[in-house]
């Protein structure tokens, strides 16, 4: 018996010394790192950088890799099935409809603050829509590729209604909360600083920590991006206690991001949101598209829904992507109404079209 | 009190002598009974009580998050044959040990039969039910057995567990379509990484240990290296090196997903203290044991492979269960860089605005799920230390 | 193994065990060189691809960031390195605390499970298998998010000791809300100096009359009181020259009632007392299990040759229990500790900003990860080794010499 027992663990410990060689496939990179392994470690031979456009590595592949995150309410988080959902969301099934015609050949990947730019660069996602806003320094440094905002949101503050708060001065001496690692954190201290407002600094990792200190009363304000604090107040029913103050010390344009040098890929991004900026423009929606393509007599508007010039074509695309666009998904104004301006009464401030008194401009389709 | 013969207090009201003897034999004793009475009072109305009072639809809403993720709804029954193996296995290793279920299984009943009584689509409310029966039938199976052929079963049925595992959830095409890594989460993730880096820090443990304890100067040098470095710092700072800075180290393209790169991540962490667990098991090793292979001309090779590693092994098991509550309760750091595991995934669920204020009511589940696993794995081992501790001591 | 090894020139390169070994190392050290080269080889490129070659010199920049606590100075123009002192600051002082409050607890609740009483003893249990079987991590955000900031706020605060001053102030000499603790302390003045110098005599006398009782129990073989005497005599010393000083060294502290916080006075915010007090709860489980396995691994013959000796019960446990108690008890109690340090970063999952949340915080603005990680772990390291290294030098003093 003794004999038995012992081969049984002879054929474990040889098993087990397999196992770390060939037991995951997928995975030799767990002990590439361990040099104690030198069997497993092969060398990684430098590769030889082949430039396949974005485009079409992605139509190669079948679908678009976007990081996204996985907990802004409104913008984007998981529904109780574990799929996403949100305005973020429907901008990525937006991009799916142009490239391949449903909304559905996407692949999210949850991403933090401090990984997402890191995530782009190392092409481990083909496209970053994560309230990430756009200036020089990552626009020139980081390697990154902006598209036209797709949100103008601006940082402001949230307080509680009965104290008396109406400017940022009265906040001399109060707790303030603000988030890490984002440009919130810096600009909260640049302006303070520069206003000579002395105050208390809170910094958390996430919205939900920030939430509950707030809530409870451990912080007398938290420093947020406007539509987040819109989507702050939203979460309670007594919003009534609460409310944002009217400055805006910073401007947050929110762009998706593409890697440099790829404009054939940033030019499907940025031409997606014009397409849904030039729905919201005209009227054009899901429900009357059919009709607009059938009535229409502007050539811009047949441009865009692919009877006139072949502008999809050009792209890579099929010829009807703004139209299946708009039909599929919607205009800019359905999307924003369907996951901000209803459920969670954002209002539409800059985020409408120019010839509706807001910022949005969509370039002519000619 | 020691006195072996009952007095006739003791045998005229039992009771009243065990209350006597356990809580009010002195002053100081009274004292502490009526200080852990107010104590116990604190916990049942401050703490017991309000958790009635909750709203709990948060959690029956969003079970299927917290156990699995973003996993495909279709695909959930592969989860639910993985529990099948498990359980299978779990219920042969008790019989293995003992002649009656200890109390853990019973312990897991209760949680599988609360399972069974949520908010499940009735086929998994049916498979719940079908992995209590399989807990207990196979116990029932393995007293038909023969001891060794059974210890042989339950040895390559736990070895086999990983590969079935990874191979049934992430699927390779055909009947078993891929699901990709990253839409694994919550329960399933949290269980996966931590199983994966039990079994994978093992051989990379082993190699570290004997690459210490070896003769050459520079292999020794490196593996003490290596496991001071990793044993000396937090184990977030080991998941940042993957996170951030694994994809820079590898050319253009060769970046595996988070997945890999957290597990990456853990599996070192937890290769270092596996080294350190194993240096000691081999340093228990007698060394009449190795006189006596080399003195059967075995080469050196030779002797650790058939006759050292064995036992060391042997021994090794109730350390490795033991380690493997650890690596669960060292996988929810993994929430830190942004994995949405057991502990990431309630971020998420809180995000949705219809449960923006449940996050106390996720935590305390999330924190009941891992003490019912953690506690009852611990208990496993205990079991299996005493079973096991009985079987190999080695003489010296 | 063959013990004496026959003439080289008979032996196949690939059968001498000597030369094999030399040949194997070789190997081993090419190939880790290679690996460890192409990795760095690949960072450098991917960084310098995008304009960022490693270099510490951004830890002399402006950090541009507040943080929420710091025993030293901070501000958005301190440096990064500035932030990052702080930072281990921070770490530093709440681990040390953390390990000496976790070391009473556990004792205390050690001792509980050790108890006979059936109630307190099944109380520890659970205490600790409850404890025991929790992340870290979650048992934080539980502490922090049900426990502290459930406490009352500022305005409803528990308030010892309130006073109205003349100006419209409000003096509180106690408070506890969930924005923390804070009372009343004493700071020094501008006269401290004098006072420290006479301190630093008391200390030095004390010291010396630690020494002498030493030597003469050494000698005369009586039982002296080495701790207590000298530390009596420290602190009379100390307030003799508090007083005799013509100014006071200290001066009283008391928090004032602001208009949203409370200021002066001793701080302790609630995320350093959940993080704190959270780690202690965590800790004290582990180390209470190490107690109670160092003392019930005394056999019981010990302590019934202690009492047949007439020794008194807590001559008992002084002289027999904990001397052997403690061989046991420190090598674990010393990867506890290493523990305690390490685990503090996981502040940064309660906004505590520890070296740890700092780093990260770094990292996001600068985009300097390399050299953050390194940096980091250097200091973790660092931490680490002093540790064990002191905890080494006090167990190889305890053990018990056999004879």
């Amino acid at each position: 018996m003794k004999k038995r027992v012992t081969l049984a663990f002879v054929l474990i410990s040889v098993l087990v010394l397999c196992l770390s060689c060939g037991g995951k496939q997928e995975s030799p990179e767990p002990t590439t790192t361990s040099v104690a392994a030198p069997a497993v470690a092969a060398a990684p031979a430098p590769v030889v950088k082949e430039k396949t456009s974005t485009l079409q590595q992605v139509k190669d592949r079948g679908y678009i890799v976007v990081g996204v995150n996985a907990s802004n309410p409104g913008f984007a988080y998981l529904q109780e099935d574990g799929s996403y959902t949100g305005f973020e969301i429907d901008l990525a099934k937006a991009l799916s409809v142009a490239v391949f015609g449903t909304p559905d050949k996407l692949e999210f990947r949850p991403l933090t603050s401090k990984e997402r730019f890191i995530a782009l660069q190392s092409g481990e996602i083909d496209v970053l829509i994560r309230t990430a806003t756009i200036n020089s320094s990552r626009d020139t440094e980081l390697g990154l590729d902006f598209t036209t905002p797709y949100f103008y949101d601006g940082q402001t503050f949230v307080v509680r209604d009965n104290i008396g708060i109406n400017t940022m001065e009265d906040l001399e001496g109060a707790s303030i909360a603000v988030l890490t690692g984002s440009t919130t954190e810096t600009n909260l201290a640049a302006i303070m600083a520069s206003k000579q407002i002395e105050y208390r600094p809170l910094t958390f990792e996430n919205l939900d920590e920030m939430k509950s200190a707030f809530i409870n009363d451990r912080v007398d304000a938290v420093s947020v991006d406007k539509s987040s604090a819109v989507v702050f107040l939203a979460q309670f029913e007594d919003a009534g206690d609460f409310k944002g103050l009217e400055e805006t010390i910073s401007k947050e344009p929110l762009g998706i991001a593409v890697r440099h040098g790829d404009s054939a890929w940033k030019d499907i991004c940025q031409w997606t949101l014009f397409a849904l900026f030039y729905g919201d423009e005209h009227a054009i929606t899901s429900a009357n598209v059919d009709e607009v393509l059938s009535t229409t007599t502007s050539p811009e508007t047949k441009n865009v829904l692919g009877k006139g010039k072949e502008i999809g074509a050009m792209m890579g695309l099929s010829n009807d992507w703004a139209y299946q666009i708009i039909k599929q998904v919607g205009n800019y104004g359905e999307i924003f109404d369907r996951n901000l301006g209803i459920p969670m009464k954002v209002t539409r401030g800059y985020n409408k079209p120019w010839n509706q008194g807001g910022l949005f401009y969509a370039n002519p389709f000619n | 009190m020691n006195n072996p013969f009952k007095t006739p207090m003791e045998v005229k009201h039992p009771l009243y002598y065990w209350i006597h003897k356990n809580l009010f034999s002195t002053v100081g004793n009274t004292l502490l009974t009526l200080f852990s009475c107010y104590l116990l009072y604190l916990l049942a109305t401050k703490s017991l009580l309000p958790l009635f009072s909750w709203d709990w639809t948060v959690i029956q809403a969003n079970l299927k998050l917290i156990l699995t993720g973003s996993y495909p709804n279709e695909q959930l029954w592969r989860v639910h044959l993985c529990l099948w193996y498990a359980a299978f296995f779990f219920g042969m290793t008790f019989r293995f040990s003992r002649k009656t279920p200890p109390r853990i299984m019973y312990l897991l009943g209760i949680v599988l039969i609360f399972f069974a009584s949520c908010k499940f689509e009735t086929l998994h409310r049916l498979s719940m039910l079908c992995i209590l029966f399989l807990l207990f039938g196979s116990f029932f199976i393995a007293s038909k057995l023969k001891k060794e052929r059974l210890s042989l079963i339950i040895i390559f049925g736990w070895i086999l567990l990983l590969p079935f595992c990874f191979g049934v959830i992430r699927g390779f095409g055909g009947p078993l379509p891929i699901v990709k890594t990253n839409l694994w989460g919550g329960l399933l993730l949290s269980l996966l990484v931590s199983l994966t880096s039990i079994f994978l820090s093992l051989p990379i443990g082993l190699l570290l240990a004997l690459g210490r304890r070896s003769k050459m100067k520079i292999v020794k040098s490196v593996c003490i290296f290596l496991i001071e470095l990793i044993r000396g710092v937090p184990l977030i700072t080991i998941l940042f090196i993957g996170y951030l800075i694994l994809p820079m180290a590898l050319p253009k393209g060769w970046a595996p997903s988070v997945f890999i790169r957290a597990l990456s991540g853990v599996v070192l962490f937890h290769s270092a203290y596996m080294a350190e667990a194993l240096r000691g098991g081999l340093q228990g090793i007698s060394k009449t044991q190795y006189e006596a292979a080399t003195s059967l001309n075995l080469s050196p090779q030779k002797t650790m492979i058939f006759i050292i590693l064995p036992q060391v092994l042997k021994r090794m098991i109730p350390v490795l269960v033991n380690s493997f509550t650890s690596a669960l309760k060292d996988t929810s750091l993994i929430s830190i860089i942004g994995m949405l595991d057991l502990i990431g995934i309630s971020t998420s669920i809180v995000s949705n605005p219809k449960y923006l204020t449940g996050s106390a009511q996720v935590l305390f589940f999330e924190g009941s799920l891992y003490f019912v696993l953690c506690y009852s794995i611990s208990k496993a081992s205990v079991v299996l230390e005493k079973k096991l501790g009985v079987t190999t001591k080695i003489k010296k | 193994m063959s013990l004496t090894r026959p003439n080289k020139t008979n032996i196949p390169l690939w059968q001498d065990t000597h030369k094999r070994q030399i040949l194997a190392q070789f190997i081993f050290a090419v190939l880790v060189i290679v690996i460890v080269s192409l990795l760095y080889g690949n960072i450098i490129d991917s960084l310098s691809e995008i304009g960022m070659i490693p270099s510490f010199r951004f830890l002399r920049m402006d950090s541009n960031i507040d943080i929420s606590e710091s025993i030293i100075s901070v501000d958005n123009t301190s440096s990064n390195l500035r932030l990052i002192v702080s930072g281990f600051l921070n770490t530093i002082s709440i681990s040390f605390l953390a390990i000496i409050f976790s070391t009473i607890l556990g004792l205390i609740i050690a001792l509980c499970r050790l108890s006979t009483n059936y109630l307190i003893n099944k109380l520890a249990v659970i205490y600790i298998e409850i404890i025991r079987n929790i992340p870290l991590l979650l048992l934080l955000l539980i502490w922090y998010r049900a426990f502290f900031l459930k406490l009352p706020g500022i305005k409803e605060a528990i308030i010892f000791g309130k006073t109205l001053q003349e100006g419209g102030q409000t003096q509180l000499s106690f408070s506890l809300s969930n924005r923390g603790i804070s009372m009343a302390w004493l700071r020094p003045s501008d006269h401290f100096t004098p006072f420290l110098v006479c301190m630093a005599i008391a200390f030095v006398v004390a010291i010396a009359l630690g020494i002498f009782l030493k030597h003469r129990e050494n000698h005369t073989g009586k039982e002296q009181r080495i701790i207590l005497f000298p530390f009596l005599l420290f602190i009379g010393l100390s307030l003799i020259s508090y007083a005799l000083l013509p100014n006071a060294a200290l001066q009283k502290d008391i928090p004032v009632l602001g208009k949203f916080n409370i200021s002066g006075g001793l701080h302790i915010t609630a995320e350093w007392f959940s993080l704190f007090s959270g780690l202690i709860l965590y800790t004290s489980a582990f180390i209470a299990e190490i107690f109670r396995a160092g003392i019930q691994g005394i056999p019981k013959g010990q302590i019934e040759a202690a009492r047949s000796l007439g020794l008194s019960h807590m001559k008992t446990i002084r002289l027999v229990i904990i001397p052997q108690a403690k061989v046991v008890i420190i090598p674990p109690l010393t990867s506890q500790y290493l523990g305690v340090a390490k685990n503090t970063s996981l502040g940064v999952a309660i906004g505590f900003p520890d070296l740890f949340a700092i780093t990260g915080t770094i990292i996001n603005q600068s985009g300097r990860a390399l050299e953050m990680i390194i940096l980091v772990m250097a200091i973790y390291l660092t931490l680490s080794l002093l540790t064990s290294l002191i905890m080494n030098l006090y167990n190889s003093r305890i053990q018990i010499k056999e004879r």
